[in-house]
């Protein structure tokens, strides 16, 4: 679904500076953004706002609206918003409810009607994709932080949403599962044309799942656009090591990865 | 300094860990890696006394850590958890800092102390801010002022990175080396690689329950035991073996200066 962020700004009560400023952005169906920017600089905030918890559950000063398919997220139903977005907040313990990972990761399915086989086969899928099948069936206190981390994304992944927003997703998981979780989320989104949004401190496994770039700074958005274009006007120490030497040593090259610089050293054709 | 000696710890009849033995010597930094669930938590948790292991002693400049006071061990071992909401409950930032030093029984220049460890973290303009209020990274900020406040010999981390952006990584990297130059050891647990490049530090990595291998961080980076843990390396490290260099890519510029060279 394409996303409008008409205007948006947030202050907080209580607070005196605003933790959004006018913030303006247009995605289009199937958009893959990363989301970066200094801590405290807005991003979750943002986040929030996007599926109307701001300001229906933190009081402030709101203004703006946010556009789902050119519908107000302010028309719509929980329900709606419920189907049409995926949110993983960044402390997985905001929101595994159940005992079992199965349950949890099934949760949102069920109390949106589906019936328990139609349940246990969408688990199942997932499960698997995210190489968590062996950790269904344990307590969920049991689990790691970055266990938990992997079954708050699954719940969240395994209702399909049109828009899937996901708050420092890979923040507790050790590369290799890291990988993995970018490459599910990314096969997701493709087969389904999910919108994607992601925020991320580490930009260097992340680069290669998006096509947009967004930076924060003190609840402004100061640059945002295709990753390409974006990347040139964000401060460069937030960019992984290959595009920061690509740059240094042939100019103005863009996102690199290691296997570029490689061939851009080797002179290759 | 602190040694574990033959720790095996289970949850119930899952066994998490299988037979660690490991030195950590004061003065040093050293980080625990490991894939998820690999008992990188657990055994923090047993170096600092919260968890007693099933086998196996966890001394603390000879000491079992087990068998010490709550209030002895925390002058000896300070941890900082993965997750910041499990340690953070007062009104604001500033008493936040100041709880434990209270509950210390610390009265003389417990105001110095408390300044000292918010400067420290940068937090001085949020120390009237419910800590509730803060973001997921500056929360994290709060946990390890909280606990560097009191000075504890040990400090052990937790994921520090998370959430953080890189102006806070350095100066969390001079924290480590500051405290370890002055105290005891120093030890994290992190998943942030491309911060364990930079920092360097003597580096554990465990797998299913045991110690596959050990050795600086960058050195350990390019074995095949990292490799086939976490399939994926850290930039430098991918960009040293490209290369086909034996000794480490320290940084951007070596790196730029390796190219230029190989092209």
């Amino acid at each position: 679904m394409s996303l409008s962020l008409r205007g948006l700004s947030f202050k907080y009560r209580g607070q005196n500076e605003y933790a959004l400023q006018d913030v303006n952005m247009e995605l289009p169906r199937g958009a893959a953004l990363a989301l970066t920017g200094p801590s405290g600089c807005g991003k979750s905030t943002l986040l929030r706002a996007i599926v109307g918890l701001v300001p229906r559950y933190y009081a402030g000063d709101f203004s703006g609206t946010v556009l789902v398919d050119g519908v107000p997220v302010d028309n719509m139903s929980r329900e709606d918003i419920a189907r049409t977005f995926g949110f993983v907040f960044q402390n997985p313990d905001s929101q595994i409810l159940s005992y079992k990972a199965r349950r949890d990761i099934g949760l949102t399915l069920e109390n949106l009607g589906a019936e328990p086989d139609e349940i246990d086969k969408a688990v199942n899928e997932i499960a698997y994709e995210l190489g968590i099948r062996d950790i269904l069936d344990r307590p969920v206190h049991e689990l790691s932080d970055g266990q938990r981390q992997l079954v708050a994304l699954a719940g969240a992944i395994v209702t399909r949403p049109r828009v899937l927003i996901l708050d420092e997703p890979t923040s507790l998981l050790d590369p290799r599962s890291t990988v993995a979780v970018l490459e599910a989320v990314d096969r997701a989104r493709k087969a389904h044309g999910t919108t994607l949004i992601i925020v991320e401190h580490r930009l260097e496994l992340l680069l290669r799942f998006v096509d947009h770039l967004a930076y924060m700074d003190r609840g402004r958005v100061v640059a945002f656009g295709m990753i390409k274009e974006a990347a040139r006007l964000i401060p460069q120490e937030v960019l992984p090591h290959p595009s920061r030497i690509g740059l240094e040593a042939f100019g103005d090259a863009g996102l690199l990865t290691v296997e570029d610089l490689v061939k851009r050293a080797g002179g290759g054709p | 300094m602190i040694e574990l000696l033959d720790i095996w710890h289970s949850y119930g009849n899952r066994q998490v860990i299988k037979g660690i033995s490991e030195r950590f010597e004061d003065g040093r930094v050293y980080a625990i890696i490991g894939r998820n669930g690999s008992g990188k938590s657990t055994l923090l948790r047993i170096m600092a006394g919260l968890i007693r292991p099933t086998r196996g002693v966890a001394l603390v400049n000879g000491k079992d850590i087990g068998s010490m006071k709550p209030r002895e061990a925390i002058k000896e071992v300070g941890i900082v958890f993965q997750n910041p909401d499990y340690q953070l409950f007062e009104e604001t930032v500033y008493r936040e800092v100041e709880f434990a030093l209270k509950n210390l029984g610390i009265e003389n220049n417990r105001e110095q102390m408390v300044g000292w460890a918010l400067r420290e973290l940068g937090l001085e303009g949020l120390k009237d801010r419910p800590p509730l209020t803060l973001s997921g990274g500056e929360k994290k900020r709060l946990t390890i002022a909280a606990v560097i406040a009191w000075r504890p010999r040990a400090l052990l981390l937790d994921e520090p990175t998370v959430g953080q952006d890189q102006a806070f990584k350095e100066l969390l990297m001079r924290l480590i080396k500051g405290h370890a130059e002055k105290g005891g050891p120093v030890i994290i647990s992190t998943h942030d690689m491309e911060f364990l490049w930079k920092l360097n530090p003597n580096a554990v990595l465990i797998s299913d329950g045991v110690v596959l291998c050990r050795g600086e961080f960058r050195r350990l980076a390019l074995k095949e035991c990292f490799r086939s843990t976490f399939e994926v390396l850290p930039g430098l490290a991918a960009l040293t073996r490209a290369l086909g260099l034996s000794d480490p890519l320290v940084d951007d510029k070596e790196a730029v200066e390796a190219i230029m060279k190989w092209r």
